[in-house]
């Protein structure tokens, strides 16, 4: 040890007070990392391909007129927009945080990756919330006009 | 010991600060992160389950009303067959993708009370398996979408 007055760290922890990351976690991290990144070109392929769709029905002469179609058009843009690109951005960031632990083994590196993948389930938690409910709605919609078609 | 012997005395509430401090195990902010994770990766697996479990259902029901179908249905039937085998495929890979997040959940948790470096490494190694799962899916997705479009343009060429 060159300087003697340095404190101790245990040699056990896997990202102890030593900040350091372990050689088994870097090794699962690296494994890790080119999948996330894999996925997240594809679902920015995925953008990409429906914002050209979008882009070509919209400069399409109107098939039923109208501002409706206009409107559903722009609609697909933001759901586009919603379920491709903010996953994308989300995973893209978590393989470049992976890539910057895997060239410092800093344990703040380590946290900030996880921080990433943890805003991606978030998201992924929340749409799968709004969903459901969407869901719910059109059953229990579907209930209610069942229910007073058959009273009439 | 503390560093001033006459601060009042405090007791950890939350169990958290333990890791680090007193194990030199997991360090407290990489354990918070995963804590933070885990809710959603459950319930994202519940949801896998609940969506596997009823694709599953419907596959074996669609199935089980095709076989009780006379003889001229089931010449329709055979198409909606194979769209109920695929049902059923996708109802299994949704189960195994809820049984690969809830596992990710449940090493989070043990993380949480042991701090351990294997902890740590296992829930890892979860979400790592996870990811190459989704990508090798991905994978296979891709080259059938592929070869689909060029069984069309050789089709129509």
């Amino acid at each position: 040890m060159d300087r003697p007055y340095v404190p101790h760290t245990s040699s056990s922890g896997a990202v102890g007070i030593s900040g350091r990351v372990t050689p088994q976690i870097i090794g699962i991290m690296l494994r890790t990392k080119g999948w996330v990144r894999f996925i997240a070109v594809m679902l920015f392929i995925n953008f990409g391909i429906t914002i050209i769709n979008l882009i070509v029905t919209m400069n399409a002469p109107s098939r039923f007129g109208g501002d409706a179609e206009r409107i559903g058009q722009f609609i697909g843009i933001g759901v586009a927009l919603l379920l491709y690109l903010y996953p994308a951005v989300k995973l893209n960031s978590y393989a470049s945080r992976i890539g910057a632990l895997l060239q410092s083994a800093r344990t703040g590196d380590l946290e900030a990756a996880l921080n990433e993948h943890r805003g991606f389930w978030r998201f992924v938690g929340i749409v799968t919330i709004i969903l459901v409910s969407i869901f719910v709605l059109f059953i229990f919609i579907g209930m209610v006009a069942a229910v007073s078609r058959s009273s009439f | 010991m503390a560093d001033n012997p006459y601060e009042a005395p405090s007791a950890n509430l939350s169990g958290n600060e333990t890791f680090a401090a007193h194990t030199g195990g997991v360090s407290q902010g990489v354990v918070e992160q995963l804590r933070r994770t885990k809710g959603w990766t459950r319930f994202i697996s519940v949801m896998c389950f609940i969506l596997g479990g009823l694709m599953l259902l419907g596959a074996i029901f669609g199935g089980t009303v095709l076989s009780n179908m006379d003889r001229s249905v089931r010449g329709l039937g055979d198409l909606v067959g194979v769209i109920m085998f695929i049902y059923g495929v996708m109802g299994v890979l949704q189960i195994i993708f809820g049984t690969k997040l809830g596992g990710f959940s449940s090493a989070v948790q043990r993380l949480m009370y042991s701090a351990r470096e294997s902890d740590l490494e296992d829930a890892l190694d979860r979400q790592r398996s996870f990811w190459v799962f989704a990508g090798v899916l991905v994978l296979i997705g891709l080259i059938i979408a592929i070869l689909g479009i060029f069984t069309v343009y050789s089709k129509f060429r």
